[in-house]
């Protein structure tokens, strides 16, 4: 089985094709460039290095947040066209899932997305060779109230991003959506035309809006 | 006999997620638009973020529908084209980023347009435009007069220094408690009101094309807070008719001044304002008067849509403006650059 894997949540960007669940190709870009610009033209070019038609692909497997919310926007907006022009079913994982298996670090991870005014987008994975546990599931939050919940975890944190909360020990992560695939329990199937992302928080003027009503 | 040339226009610019498919630049083979004014109503208008997350929902239906009404495979297709802008960022980049995956998976040229050369060529899926000509475009974001000597070239000959004009009719629609969109809504109560409060007609004397409609806003404003003050009651109609005449004044003074300028007879009224009823009655008679030969695009045509796109873009594929995969959206380009 072949796959085309994307995340476009973050700064960094990783564009990559699996065979097996194994990565055959991987393009991993962390530059002002916006994803934009340059996503549909590195999934042509990671195809390119894989030497793998578009016509081989039997899913696409995306980022589907928490993270920017412009840069979800395009990878998602990207995955589900690709699944209806090439009639093939599309995936989603957390963003935060990515940055949990990026690195191959095992046990207690928490990955963790800056979301400034001291509040992160995490969650906590307990991550095994081949399978893992949800421990947090990803929210919006406190970074405190997160971190207090937080026995014992490595922290990681997507190298691109600024980090405004206030963290000692962290180890930084470059998003590699290619390692996501054998955990084939963090992919859900999605239906492409209701596919839209995770942004784990409404827009600020419905937020307004709602306090006001 | 030369193949017809068949484009799937897509636009996310704004508030409308928009997909067509137009044979040879004027035949509508299919028109899909789903707005999404219901949701941004309260908000008082339109949100980006907002905006952004709907074109997401709704893209891929939009794009699927206009295929399906167009009895068509992406294989007839002989080209993809996308407003490349102006236009809010976010939303740009959904039309965009889903145009150029469409164009890599069908191995199809790729069309940026101009927003506002989609505006104006809305009047080739009525009947060929006719050269020079005049438009004048009059949207939530833009007021100008641009002169056109021949297919895609466009020089802008006048402009609005501060607020749009659509923009003016959000405002003061708001401060006579009208919902949002104002246009309509201002058009519909003027008709019952009269223009007694004779408001500022700006830049009216001065030897410019350009606009200016700040000034209208902020007299009417300020006459509201003024009756407010004393206790007196506003007839609401009459505000809406006084409004809508200032602003009637100043384009039908300023278009017509343009075109004895440039001497030119061809004239097409252009952007979602172009809808406002007193606006297209003066204009008629005046053009009918003038021997001016006028064209207002019917009203769905007006508003943002994807057909307008794809008749523009057959004139662009056919100067062979194309754009590769590493297209991005553009809140700003000025029309001038957009000639070919």
């Amino acid at each position: 089985m072949i796959s085309l894997l994307l995340d476009t949540s973050n700064q960094a960007l990783s564009v990559a094709v699996n065979r097996d669940s194994k990565m055959v190709a991987e393009i991993n870009t962390n530059y002002k460039k916006t994803h934009s610009e340059t996503l549909v033209d590195n999934i042509q070019k990671v195809l390119e290095i894989a030497d793998i038609k578009k016509s081989q692909l039997d899913r696409i497997i995306v980022a589907k947040g928490p993270g920017s919310y412009t840069g979800v926007r395009i990878g998602i907006t990207v995955a589900k066209m690709l699944a209806k022009q090439l009639n093939i079913p599309v995936y989603s994982v957390s963003s935060l899932f990515v940055i949990a298996v990026s690195n191959g670090i095992k046990g207690n991870t928490a990955p963790l997305i800056d979301a400034r005014r001291a509040h992160v987008y995490g969650a906590v994975y307990n991550i095994k060779e081949d399978d893992y546990t949800e421990v947090i599931a990803p929210q919006y939050i406190d970074f405190s109230s997160l971190s207090a919940d937080i026995k014992e975890a490595v922290y990681l944190l997507n190298s691109s991003e600024k980090i405004t909360v206030d963290i000692d020990e962290y180890t930084h992560v470059t998003p590699r959506i290619s390692q996501t695939e054998r955990y084939e329990r963090a992919l859900k199937l999605e239906d492409a035309d209701q596919l839209v992302p995770d942004y784990l928080r409404i827009s600020e003027a419905e937020r307004n809006w709602q306090d006001n009503q | 006999m030369s193949k017809d040339i068949k484009i799937l226009a897509i636009e996310t610019s704004c508030d409308e997620t928009a997909a067509s498919v137009i044979q040879n630049g004027h035949e509508i083979l299919s028109n899909v638009v789903v707005s999404q004014i219901e949701s941004h109503k309260r908000f008082g208008g339109v949100v980006p973020e907002v905006a952004s997350r709907h074109h997401v929902e709704a893209i891929t239906h939009v794009i699927d529908q206009a295929l399906k009404d167009a009895e068509l495979e992406p294989s007839d297709l002989t080209a993809v084209a996308v407003t490349e802008g102006p236009g809010l960022i976010g939303a740009l980049l959904i039309g965009i980023n889903a145009a150029k995956t469409f164009a890599f998976v069908h191995d199809l040229p790729l069309i940026p347009v101009h927003h506002i050369a989609g505006h104006i060529y809305a009047a080739q899926l009525e009947k060929p435009l006719v050269f020079p000509l005049i438009s004048l475009v009059v949207s939530g974001g833009h007021t100008e007069l641009i002169y056109m000597k021949n297919h895609m070239s466009f020089e802008i000959i006048g402009e609005t220094r501060d607020d749009a004009v659509g923009e003016a009719f959000d405002k003061v629609a708001r401060v006579i408690d009208l919902p949002y969109p104002g246009g309509p809504h201002i058009d519909k109560l003027a008709q019952t009101g009269e223009d007694t409060f004779d408001f500022p007609r700006g830049l009216m004397k001065e030897d410019t094309f350009d606009f200016s409609f700040s000034g209208l806003k902020s007299a009417v404003i300020n006459k509201l807070h003024n009756y407010n003050q004393k206790g007196i009651e506003v007839n609401k109609s009459d505000v809406a008719a006084s409004f809508q005449a200032s602003v009637t004044d100043v384009l039908t003074a300023k278009t017509f001044a343009a075109l004895k300028e440039y001497n030119v007879e061809n004239l097409i009224i252009a952007g979602g304002v172009a809808g406002n009823s007193e606006l297209r009655s003066r204009f008629t008679e005046m053009c009918e008067e003038k021997k001016v030969n006028l064209q207002i695009p019917q009203l769905k045509f007006c508003t943002d849509n994807a057909a307008m796109i794809g008749a523009a873009a057959y004139h662009l594929y056919e100067k062979n403006h194309l754009a590769d995969l590493k297209l991005n959206g553009r809140n700003f380009i000025d029309i001038e650059e957009y000639t070919f």
